[in-house]
């Protein structure tokens, strides 16, 4: 398994001019990778996961997880790809605040209709990793910002994804959380998941294999640690 | 497992004004439509109703009129005078007795006839002429015979009994003045009779009248084989109609013309048959009046029914983009979850349905017990709940609700599903 993304090219247009959030940005991570994209805001961080993830199409270029060319399907297609293959986890959470912990969780098994495994098994061993089984029938409002972040990121664990894409998931969380959040991500990353987490909050680096500094719509700096750690 | 309707039910519950405000759209619209409906129903019932119990009514009236009007007749005897065609009427009036004469024969000619709007013919002589053996005074002398039954009907029972030969009947008045009683022996110009009854007092001519057999008055007036009238009883077929016996008579008896008594208990009669008449024209007026009512009623809800029901759905619609505008961000995150956009449309018009069908059972319920129970305790004519339960309505409305409400939610629904989810999630 493997994301790619060729010569991929993104411009917003705006009343002051075009905005070029990518410019030929080309990219692959393999299975087992963690990558950190840095950058300071408005550089394209989020636009890039958008990409990747199948819900912007790009200006040019294209993105492949494995043989799959994401924006050669159609919508409804890539809405299932994205349900089997990918989990989000954004910096404000969008947890959705009239549906409990579980059901928070249990609303990417909606999209998946994943039959290989048991959701509701699945989802309590997930609340249970990530400590939040006694909270499974509280509202999003009833819990901390770092119990918000853990089920987001459970919800997008639920699915069993091979990528993961995390937009600032650290971005509104103290260390502790922060840490256990990343954490999981590289847990992730070592059963062979792909985790592609664009930040600013250096302790990413920590965890990340490889850290992309993005600037102005192409990759300016990029480094690799040997050690995994 | 989260299924689509518990999400649906949780989300209704989150934003509960907007969906109550929804679910009260299409109450109000269910309640309205099935109130309507179910009040012409009973509008129905009850002109159906109120119209049976009054054409029941004026039947038995007319019923009781025309018994009444056969007793009456035949209380007050004969009712029709036939006379010869040149008796001048107004010298009958002013002499109060005919003076013109025609063939006793016409009575036998008429009785062999099969006329049907007179019977009871009593052929009669009648002079007012002067009494000499009692100081001249002035009497009417009637001379009159067996009534001659139609031979083509079956035999009634006589109205007047014949006074028999060599007897007389007397008026009140003229037995009183002379001290006459029944059993007393008279002579009456020339002719010797014996007194067989007083008439009780009429208050008429009939009190200075002498009746005796029609024979004896032919020969009295040297009038023998005439008559000057003949009286019937007209048929129940004809009753108060002269111009109907008029018109069978010159079949029969062309050289005869006919009067009708004008009696107290006719007029009541006709004045009975005026009023029934009258009912009749009333209780007519009152079923167009009802007709019309229910027209208008009609045409009135036909143009308000479909304002509510185009204000409930635009309402609904309204009320629905709304919530699809308040709901982005969580649109955005379940379509980066894998949600198609068929599965977000199916959340809002699942949400619709419920909204629709809950709308539905909560305004039939309410409109058709509302209309009930004002028609159960209707001082008049009221009607049942088992008799305004009409099933085809409450499907309609339970059917027709839930539809409609979809298909104001169509357009909410897809604009939804249809919003770019990147774009949401780039506000940030």
């Amino acid at each position: 398994m493997k994301l790619s993304l060729k010569n991929v090219s993104k411009k917003f247009k705006t009343v002051q001019g075009d905005i070029h959030v990518m410019k030929n940005f080309s990219m692959e991570v393999s299975a087992g990778e963690f990558v950190a994209i840095y950058g300071k805001s408005g550089c394209g961080k989020s636009s890039l996961l958008l990409v990747a993830g199948g819900l912007m199409k790009p200006d040019s270029g294209s993105i492949t997880i494995g043989d799959s060319d994401v924006y050669k399907l159609n919508q409804e297609e890539r809405a299932l790809s994205r349900a089997q293959n990918m989990g989000f986890v954004f910096q404000e959470f969008y947890l959705i605040p009239y549906l409990t912990v579980k059901d928070n969780i249990l609303a990417a098994a909606v999209a998946s209709h994943s039959s290989s495994f048991d959701v509701e098994k699945r989802a309590s061993d997930l609340m249970e990793e990530f400590g939040l089984a006694g909270r499974a029938h509280h509202l999003p409002q009833a819990l901390s910002t770092g119990e918000r972040q853990r089920c987001a990121l459970a919800r997008a664990l639920l699915n069993k994804p091979k990528i993961i894409l995390a937009d600032e998931p650290t971005g509104n969380l103290d260390t502790e959380n922060a840490e256990i959040v990343l954490k999981h991500l590289r847990d992730f990353t070592q059963q062979g998941g792909i985790v592609l987490l664009a930040t600013h909050d250096a302790r990413c680096a920590t965890y990340a294999q490889k850290s992309c500094q993005l600037n102005e719509g192409i990759i300016s700096q990029s480094s690799e640690r040997n050690d995994g750690e | 497992m989260l299924g689509i309707w518990r999400l649906i039910r949780a989300e209704m519950w989150h934003r509960k004004l907007g969906s109550f405000m929804a679910l009260l759209a299409v109450w109000i619209a269910a309640t309205y439509a099935t109130s309507s409906i179910t009040f012409f129903k009973s509008f129905d019932i009850r002109t159906e109703r109120m119209m049976a119990t009054q054409e029941e009514e004026l039947k038995a009236l007319a019923e009781k009129n025309h018994k009444e009007a056969i007793k009456i007749s035949l209380k007050m005897g004969f009712n029709v005078m036939i006379l010869p065609k040149d008796q001048i009427l107004s010298e009958l009036y002013s002499g109060d007795y005919a003076s013109k004469f025609m063939p006793e024969s016409y009575v036998q000619k008429l009785a062999n006839s099969k006329i049907v709007t007179v019977r009871h013919f009593l052929p009669m002589l009648e002079q007012r002429v002067k009494w000499p053996e009692k100081n001249n005074r002035t009497i009417f002398l009637i001379g009159l015979r067996d009534e001659v039954p139609p031979l083509h009907r079956d035999p009634k029972k006589p109205l007047v009994q014949p006074v028999p030969v060599g007897k007389i009947e007397l008026g009140h008045e003229i037995a009183l003045v002379e001290k006459l009683k029944v059993g007393d022996d008279v002579t009456l110009m020339g002719r010797a009779f014996n007194v067989i009854k007083i008439r009780p007092e009429q208050g008429d001519k009939g009190d200075i009248s002498a009746w005796v057999h029609l024979s004896e008055a032919q020969e009295m007036f040297g009038k023998q084989g005439q008559i000057n009238s003949i009286r019937a009883l007209e048929c129940k077929c004809a009753f108060g109609d002269i111009t109907k016996v008029r018109k069978e008579l010159e079949k029969y008896l062309p050289d005869t013309q006919v009067i009708e008594f004008r009696s107290k208990a006719l007029r009541r009669a006709e004045m009975r048959a005026k009023d029934l008449k009258l009912k009749e024209t009333l209780l007519n007026n009152k079923k167009i009046e009802r007709q019309q009512l229910r027209v208008e009623s009609e045409r009135q809800t036909s143009l308000i029914l479909p304002l509510v029901v185009v204000s409930m759905g635009l309402w609904v619609a309204m009320l629905f983009l709304s919530n699809a505008r308040d709901r982005r961000k969580e649109i955005g995150i379940l379509r980066a979850l894998g949600w198609r956009s068929q599965q977000v449309v199916k959340v809002f018009l699942g949400k619709a349905l419920l909204v629709g069908v809950l709308g539905a059972m909560l305004g039939y319920f309410m409109g058709f017990v509302g209309v009930g129970f004002l028609e159960e305790r209707a001082p008049e004519f009221p009607v049942s709940y088992s008799e305004l339960f009409n099933k085809s309505i409450m499907l309609w409305v339970l059917f027709a609700t839930p539809a409609l409400t979809l298909v104001s939610a169509w357009l909410p629904a897809l604009s939804a599903a249809g919003q770019d989810p990147a774009e949401v999630l780039r506000e940030e």
